[in-house]
């Protein structure tokens, strides 16, 4: 399940984060470093291909109908 | 004759001169006034300037005031039907016009201005009723910087109220499809123009209330100052301050000010303006992407420096007894964690267990336990619920009756009320 942008974006950042203190293993910075671009191109793919989605409100208050 | 004697005795005594029959009685004589005036087509439909006095708005919804000018004054009263149509609030002191027709209060013989409509003059009614509303609500304090919300930086949810006929509509979803189509726009619609917009307007954001939004945008396109003044409604104004969720006031164009402005948690000069706060634009976030991807290869690239170097100066020293040592030093720190884990929830295991006796001595205490040792018993009925009443069972009934060690079924053969 994938998560909100925001929450890719939080994630992505995590792994800068974790890169830039040094104190990974190599294999554990490898690993950080592939999330990291794939979370990037997630994060990047998602702005170009989104779709505003507009939803609109019934009178019937409750109810609602995508347009 | 007596100079002290009552009215009604100085009648009796004196003879009547013949000319009292054709007397007025003081009704007749109103009668008449009333009946001319109404009939001279002069007082009707007049138009009178004067500066409105002893205001009294009366709990049936009538208005009294008197009209005066330096010399003269005039009784003057609003009938509800026309009251409720003014468009300010009558005060004293105002300079007013009022169109109306001269009439004849009959209980005090005194004639008055019916007044169908009255007009504050110089500033315009428009001006002077939104002013009232803007000060009423300054004074119940809604319109404060202090209660004034931050927008979230990037709504998940955005509530649009506005109408479909209006540019506004299309002006905000087109930003928001252009800066950030991540976010989902729920759209309650509503007349943003006549009497009948504020009490939908009212109901449509009371709509986005429950509807987990973010933020919420009112929006109108541009207008006469007529077509906005809904958007003056003291009413839709408070509700736009209880609002739960921030709103953005996005009415006409840059010069158009209405209250909803005053009261709004932030005021966008278009509708378009409107969608440019609440979102942020893609475009630059995809720059700042970038900049964080050339991060990560940075620090990876930071990384290896790092590891190339230890691995050059370490060369030497890296025995198979160094390694060895390595990993005995590991193992004896994975033990020392293991046996701190186990000890930490072997006494958390010991604390609930200890915790849930106490419980359990306490119930018993409260509960039907003791008494039963002692040789009473609980009657149930079907459904397990006590009877503590003989109305509440009937011939026939199965219950079961609880003693110390066990259950008794029994069927009600009848059943008899002691009177205590």
């Amino acid at each position: 399940v994938k998560g909100t942008f925001e929450e890719t974006l939080a994630e992505l950042e995590a792994r800068v984060a974790a890169l830039s203190r040094g104190d990974l293993s190599l294999e554990e910075a490898l690993r950080a470093f592939e999330e990291g671009l794939d979370l990037y191109r997630e994060c990047a793919a998602r702005l170009r291909e989104a779709e505003l989605k507009v939803t609109e409100l019934t009178e019937a208050a409750e109810g609602e109908t995508v347009s | 004759v007596p100079s002290s004697a009552s009215g009604s005795a100085t009648q009796n005594l004196v003879h009547e001169p013949p000319e009292a029959a054709f007397a007025f009685t003081v009704t007749q004589l109103t009668d008449l006034v009333c009946q001319t005036v109404r009939a001279n087509g002069a007082l009707r439909g007049v138009l009178v300037r004067g500066e409105m006095s002893n205001v009294v708005v009366h709990a049936s919804g009538r208005i009294y005031f008197t009209l005066k000018d330096e010399r003269s004054q005039v009784a003057s009263v609003v009938f509800r039907s026309d009251a409720v149509r003014l468009r300010f609030e009558p005060e004293n002191g105002l300079e007013v016009l009022v169109a109306g027709d001269v009439d004849v209060f009959s209980a005090r013989s005194q004639y008055q201005l019916v007044a169908r409509d009255v007009r504050p003059l110089g500033q315009g009614a428009w001006w002077l009723h939104f002013q009232q509303v803007r000060m009423g609500l300054e004074a119940e304090g809604l319109t404060a910087d202090a209660r004034k919300r931050a927008l979230p930086a990037t709504p998940r949810r955005i509530g649009l109220v506005t109408s479909p006929d209006t540019a506004a509509y299309h002006d905000v979803l087109r930003t928001l499809a252009d800066r950030w189509p991540l976010v989902e726009v729920v759209v309650a619609l509503a007349p943003v123009q006549g009497d009948d917009a504020p009490p939908a307007l009212i109901t449509a954001l009371s709509r986005l209330a429950h509807a987990d939004i973010d933020v919420v945008i009112i929006a109108r396109g541009g207008g006469s100052a007529e077509d906005l003044a809904c958007f003056n409604d003291a009413s839709l104004a408070r509700a736009v301050a209880s609002s739960p969720i921030p709103v953005v006031s996005a009415i006409g164009h840059e010069t158009d000010v209405t209250i909803l402005d005053f009261v709004a948690d932030v005021r966008a000069a278009t509708p378009s303006r409107a969608a440019e706060l609440v979102a942020p634009d893609r475009a630059e976030v995809l720059r700042d992407l970038g900049r964080i991807r050339s991060d990560l290869e940075a620090s990876l690239r930071v990384l290896f420096e790092d590891m190339r170097e230890r691995a050059r100066t370490a060369h030497g020293r890296l025995t198979p007894e160094a390694v060895l040592g390595l990993v005995r030093d590991l193992a004896q720190r994975l033990d020392v964690a293991f046996d701190g884990m186990r000890a930490a929830i072997r006494l958390s295991v010991e604390r609930a267990q200890d915790r849930a006796e106490r419980a359990a001595s306490a119930l018993n205490a409260l509960g039907p336990r003791p008494t039963l040792e002692r040789g009473f018993a609980v009657v149930l009925d079907v459904r397990g619920a006590t009877v503590s009443s003989v109305a509440t069972v009937s011939r026939g009934d199965r219950l079961r009756v609880v003693v110390r060690d066990g259950e008794i079924r029994v069927t009600v053969e009848d059943r008899k009320e002691v009177k205590t």
